[in-house]
């Protein structure tokens, strides 16, 4: 019933009343009646205009609201308004309203976006997700765009897990489901399926998702399981490698071993025996006999002086770098002061540099060193007073540390020769030495990260070059 | 003075020759036993084998042994020698071509008593030779006799 029904009621139920009233004083005098009668149908007018006014002020208004609230209602347009002029309690009510309808509106926009953005999740991942029900029957799945779909057939929804997946496979599924659903625990386990391009690996993960309830994201993995295949066979290559490497690694030491040992012991004999029939036979050889064997002698000495420098030289490739500060100057300091106790009758000026210090294998840096300054110190003993420097520079925009000499140098065209193996810019009547030195010197430098090179002009001295 | 006894245990018959050579020449009195391999050593030592009928409790006064030996190499014949209490005290001397670390600390974690590196400039050899004759010896108080004697 509308409140303007409720309101003829009320009038009705007045008028009514006033009918009464008019039967019940038709019994009084006729002033009486006709007082009673004039005040009353003066009640009843103004009634009526209170009514009138109460319909304009309240009734229409609320007619208005309730309308609007119902279109609303009907038409579901949260996005209406309700409009209440003037400034009362129904005007207030009007508002809240809208603030309500506001509200409602904006909690609505959020759940909607965060559905957009939830569908715009599942619709980004690599992953077919499916509902299973206890039973095993698929409930429902979201696909992934571009591609099949995870199952053996195309319309999977209210199949059985059995029409899903070849071979055995559905029984460990079934097993996975019944765990993930004991458990509550993630259950993953991997299935596949012959394509058109050959079998497809995939990765399923199973959740309990809600009592009998299974949730599955199901992910093809095959690129990713060829990729590990693949690894896993590279890396069985590369061990094998490693390992066919370290067998000749270990070749390599037994050679240098058996070098080291077993072609010293004739050249032993050589040198041995000679020298023997040198002292116990002298009186039957003439000056020329001695000779030879003087030079049989020099000669077994020089190739074991050579099979040394050789394995010098392997065991600097062959040995383990251990890294700490070296005080580069300390350690010239020393060399240059055995070379002078070697030689006391030579007059040669060393200048060391103070405080260089480089990060380094002591031992291999040493041996480095000293090759350098044995060269230095060999090379310039042509010169009346020989001068040996050992420092730290900048040279073309780099900055190295050197050895420097003024002894007889070298022609800079063969300065690629100078750091190989058995290379000698000078003839061994000349300078003595087995040519592996720089060789030596070159493998330390490279072992140590650095480069070395050199700087020279025939009888104007040579510097050497290194970095660390 | 008494003839000392050395134990030469040295596969090779040039470097046997080189060294009793050397011996001879020093002014020690000596007589030079050969073993040519580890198993022979220990034989002689322990009067086993082709020794059986050795007096085992006559021990050398030095064992010049080398390292690369067919069948028993030096490094396990001194390991052998410390671990029996007839010869844990013997001086024995490390006489090799080899000069890798990696022998030169075993032999001294094995308890070798000295190492000496053969040159091939017989000149220094022999000096090597007659030195270390002197020295373990003559100069080198040996240690009392141990076993069965």
């Amino acid at each position: 019933m509308t409140i303007r029904k409720k309101t003829l009621i009320i009038f009705g139920i007045t008028l009514s009343t006033l009918l009464a009233i008019m039967y019940w004083t038709h019994s009084l005098s006729l002033s009486t009646s006709y007082a009673i009668f004039s005040f009353l149908a003066f009640g009843v007018g103004f009634l009526a205009l209170f009514l009138l006014i109460i319909d304009k002020l309240v009734l229409s208004r609320l007619r208005h609201l309730s309308k609007t609230i119902s279109n609303i209602g009907i038409s579901g347009d949260i996005s209406k308004r309700v409009s209440i002029k003037g400034k009362d309690e129904l005007s207030d009510l009007g508002a809240a309203i809208n603030r309500m309808l506001m509200e409602l509106q904006d909690s609505q926009n959020n759940l909607r976006m965060s559905e957009e953005k939830n569908r715009a999740i599942l619709d980004a991942m690599p992953d077919t997700i499916c509902q299973f029900k206890k039973d095993g029957t698929l409930e429902g799945y979201k696909p992934v765009k571009g591609e099949d779909l995870p199952f053996l057939v195309t319309e999977p929804v209210g199949k059985k897990i059995r029409e899903l997946m070849p071979l055995k496979q559905p029984e460990r599924a079934k097993n996975h489901m019944q765990q993930a659903l004991q458990t509550g625990e993630i259950q993953v386990f991997d299935y596949s399926i012959l394509r058109g391009d050959g079998w497809h690996n995939y990765e399923a993960r199973m959740v309990k998702s809600g009592k009998d309830l299974v949730l599955t994201i199901v992910r093809d993995n095959t690129e990713q399981k060829q990729a590990e295949a693949a690894l896993i066979k590279e890396k069985e290559e590369v061990e094998k490698r490693t390992h066919q490497l370290q067998i000749y690694i270990n070749e390599l030491e037994a050679f240098a071993y058996s070098v080291s040992h077993d072609l010293r012991a004739p050249l032993r004999s050589i040198d041995g025996f000679s020298q023997m029939l040198f002292e116990h036979y002298n009186d039957k050889l003439d000056d020329e006999g001695k000779s030879y064997l003087q030079r049989v002698r020099s000669a077994s000495q020089r190739m074991a002086e050579l099979i040394d420098d050789l394995i010098n030289l392997s065991r600097v490739t062959r040995s383990e770098m251990r890294y700490e500060t070296v005080d580069l100057s300390a350690l010239a300091r020393t060399i240059t002061m055995e070379l002078q106790q070697s030689q006391p009758e030579r007059d040669v000026e060393f200048t060391i540099a103070t405080g260089l210090v480089a990060k380094g294998d002591a031992h291999l840096l040493r041996v480095a060193l000293k090759n350098l300054l044995d060269n230095a110190w060999k090379f310039s003993r042509k010169q009346a007073s020989a001068r040996i420097k050992f420092g730290y520079a900048e040279t073309n925009g780099q900055s190295a540390y050197f050895v420097r000499d003024n002894g007889v140098g070298f022609d800079m065209a063969y300065a690629n020769k100078l750091f190989g193996a058995f290379q000698r810019l000078h003839s061994p009547d000349e300078f003595e030495g087995s040519g592996i030195g720089l060789a030596t010197v070159q493998r330390i430098i490279h072992r140590h990260g650095g480069k070395i090179w050199a700087e020279s002009a025939v009888g104007q001295g040579a510097t050497f070059y290194f970095t660390l | 003075m008494d003839k000392k006894t050395i134990l030469l245990v040295e596969d090779n018959t040039d470097d046997e020759v080189l060294t009793i050579h050397a011996l001879k020449e020093s002014n020690v009195p000596n007589e030079v036993v050969v073993a040519r391999d580890g198993v022979e050593a220990l034989d002689y030592l322990f009067g086993k084998g082709s020794y059986s009928s050795r007096d085992a409790s006559v021990m050398p006064d030095l064992i010049l042994l080398d390292l690369k030996l067919p069948w028993i190499n030096g490094l396990e014949v001194l390991q052998r020698i410390r671990a029996d209490e007839r010869t844990k005290l013997l001086p024995v001397v490390i006489l090799t071509s080899s000069k890798e670390e990696s022998d030169l600390i075993q032999s001294y974690k094995l308890g070798a008593n000295s190492y000496i590196r053969k040159t091939v400039d017989f000149v220094q050899f022999r000096d090597a030779i007659q030195q270390l004759g002197l020295y373990w010896l003559v100069l080198n108080v040996a240690p009392p006799k141990v076993g069965v004697a």
